[in-house]
């Protein structure tokens, strides 16, 4: 489970973990800038990283937040900043 | 009495006996217009006349759509008499549902285009993009307010004057690049658009499945439906409504196959006695009566979920659209091998209303997403299924309670609609405990047969639990959800068993749900060694407590009104 402490960098690792663990994506060259549509990443592993989310942030989350947020970066900023106001 | 079944019943009476020259869809029509590929255009005149368009019309927007019954019902009336007359005219339900999941502006003017009795189409998919949405290459701009490209295969396409169209907003690849546009020709102008021809089809083959293309056409200002890059997700909770009311039609062409089978065992001789007193006869027309009611008692209790449980109606139509109109498939090859040359030949009247029905169901299957999309989008959800429940130890008969579909429900809500199920599904869980409320006072072999059923639930839910996540699901997945499928049938079986107030007949006993569950637990892999007691004893009951002519239904007494 995540803590106050925890960093939007934290996040990033933290989903490119997860996206390299649902596909053939190698970790590697993931950063906060990678777009998860170009990494094959579709509606399946949205609703996927969905159930992982609330796991392990605790929060209730659409897939849409994938839509709205589609680079890496940008959803651990919207991760970060529903965990911050929960 | 609720309302969609006194307004399905006053449906009923308005379309009278099919067989005679005053029915509202006669029987010699269905099939002179069915072998020349023709339109029911009278009937569906017809129907426009009596005012069924207002079923698809919520009544916050002036309609009488207060429950998801309502249309599906009267749907099944039609599709009873003529699944093609309900294809043709079910579709505006299906053209103008985006509207009111949205919520917002468009919604009144498309009740005023429903109302108005003009025929409402949806244009989702596109030739040679497959079941993908976001490839849609048809394309609106929003500054100029111009639409081009096309879409096909889409019922109604020619005859309906409205189209609610996913067309591309946006230049990148994605869902937000989706949006929702109202394609009125009658606001367009005779020079924007033009048709593809209507496509031949198996089953269903008087109804208007054609294309239209629109180059550079006009649509005024204020015609998108819900904001732009908001498509996508729109359809996708609309198709939670669609694909459970789609299911409406596989049970009209059970109901067919059904009268055909009772006629055959009623009328037919064999070894010097009538066919009904021979045993093997009983059983095998037994087995296709227990399909009938398991596919009746998923479709009533699958629809009752998105007034009780909403946010589960994302696994619940997957659920629902691959069970019953897969069920009523296995329920016509059963029949046809049961009437043997009576079900090909097209000389008897009833015989060819079922070679008809037959093929028309096997369109039933692809409509709003064929089985492989429905079984995709459950096996997307196994994380959520295998979850622990919200509650610990569910109670059944609060939750029968809740999915009673001989109740009133609340006027339709829409805003519930989720687009994953967040905890799975609540019957799934209430497997076990639905299990122990049927069993006191059942007898020793229904008792087995729930006991059958609970194992392997929990050994499914164990499977499902153990899959890995996957994007590429295999067979072993493919397989795991069509369980599932049954799984959740078998659930809403016991849920109408649990509880209280059956209107009358058959689902007042426990035959139906004990050969139900026989043939859910067959499909398992767990088939009972006394399945043929069960459907044997299910097809005397249904002699007993059904008049001839009269629907074998849990909704007894309901075409009676």
């Amino acid at each position: 489970m995540t803590s106050a402490t925890t960093t939007t960098d934290d996040i990033v690792a933290w989903i490119s973990s997860r996206v390299s663990e649902y596909g053939a994506v190698d970790a590697g060259p993931l950063d906060a800038g990678s777009v998860l549509a170009e990494l094959g990443f579709d509606s399946v592993y949205a609703l996927t990283l969905c159930g992982d989310i609330e796991d392990h942030y605790g929060l209730e989350v659409e897939p849409t937040i994938v839509w709205d947020h589609p680079t890496i970066g940008a959803l651990a900023q919207a991760i970060r900043d529903r965990v911050e106001s929960s | 009495m609720t309302s969609a079944l006194a307004q399905a019943a006053r449906l009923d009476r308005f379309l009278g006996d099919s067989a005679s020259t005053g029915g509202v869809i006669r029987d010699a029509d269905t099939l002179a217009l069915d072998q020349a590929s023709g339109f029911p255009g009278q009937a569906v005149d017809a129907l426009d006349g009596w005012g069924l368009h207002r079923a698809y019309v919520p009544v916050r927007y002036g309609g009488e759509l207060a429950d998801l019954l309502t249309p599906m019902l009267s749907i099944r009336h039609l599709a009873r008499r003529d699944l093609t007359v309900a294809v043709a005219h079910g579709k505006t339900f299906l053209g103008a549902v985006c509207a009111w999941v949205d919520g917002g502006d468009m919604a009144q003017h498309m009740a005023s285009i429903v109302l108005d009795g003009a025929p409402v189409s949806w244009g989702l998919t596109e030739s040679g993009r497959g079941s993908d949405l976001m490839r849609s290459s048809t394309r609106f701009d929003p500054e100029r307010r111009r639409l081009d490209g096309g879409k096909w295969p889409v019922n109604n396409a020619t005859r309906g004057r409205a189209m609610c169209v996913l067309a591309r907003t946006g230049e990148e690849y994605g869902p937000r690049s989706m949006s929702l546009v109202l394609a009125d020709k009658s606001e367009m102008g005779p020079t924007g658009y033009t048709y593809e021809p209507k496509v031949r089809t198996h089953g269903v083959r008087g109804a208007d499945i054609s294309g239209i293309r629109w180059d550079d056409a006009r649509v005024p200002e204020g015609r998108l439906v819900g904001q732009p890059g908001y498509g996508l997700e729109i359809v996708l909770r609309s198709l939670q409504l669609t694909r459970p009311s789609c299911t409406a039609l596989s049970l009209g062409a059970a109901d067919r196959a059904v009268a055909e089978v009772r006629g055959f065992m009623a009328s037919r001789s064999a070894n010097g006695g009538r066919l009904r007193d021979v045993p093997v006869a009983r059983v095998e027309a037994g087995s296709i009566y227990a399909d009938a009611l398991l596919a009746e008692a998923t479709s009533l209790v699958g629809a009752r979920h998105v007034g009780a449980l909403p946010g589960e109606m994302a696994l619940v139509s997957g659920l629902v659209k691959f069970v019953v109109p897969a069920t009523v498939d296995d329920l016509f090859r059963d029949a046809t091998r049961f009437l043997g040359a009576r079900s090909q030949i097209v000389g008897p009247r009833g015989a060819a209303l079922f070679e008809k029905a037959a093929r028309d169901n096997r369109v039933v299957g692809i409509f709003d997403g064929n089985s492989v999309v429905n079984l995709h989008a459950i096996i997307n959800q196994f994380p959520v299924v295998a979850k622990s429940p919200l509650a610990a130890e569910p109670d059944a008969r609060s939750i029968a309670g809740q999915l009673d579909p001989g109740v009133d429900v609340l006027p339709l809500d829409l805003d519930g609609l989720r687009l994953v199920a967040r905890r799975g599904s609540t019957l799934i869980h209430a497997v076990q405990a639905l299990v122990e409320a049927v069993r006191p006072g059942v007898n020793a072999p229904f008792a087995r047969a729930l006991e059958v059923y609970a194992i392997a639930t929990a050994a499914l839910l164990r499977d499902v639990a153990a899959l890995p996540r996957t994007a590429s699901p295999g067979l072993v997945h493919f397989d795991a959800a069509r369980r599932l499928a049954y799984v959740f049938a078998g659930a809403c079986c016991l849920s109408l068993l649990v509880q209280s107030g059956a209107p009358s007949g058959l689902a007042r006993g426990t035959e139906w749900a004990h050969a139900a569950l026989a043939r859910v637990s067959q499909r398992l892999g767990h088939a009972l060694d006394d399945a043929d007691a069960a459907y044997a004893d299910l097809c005397v009951a249904a002699d007993e407590m059904v008049a001839p002519g009269v629907v074998v239904s849990l909704l007894g007494g309901w075409l009676d009104g």
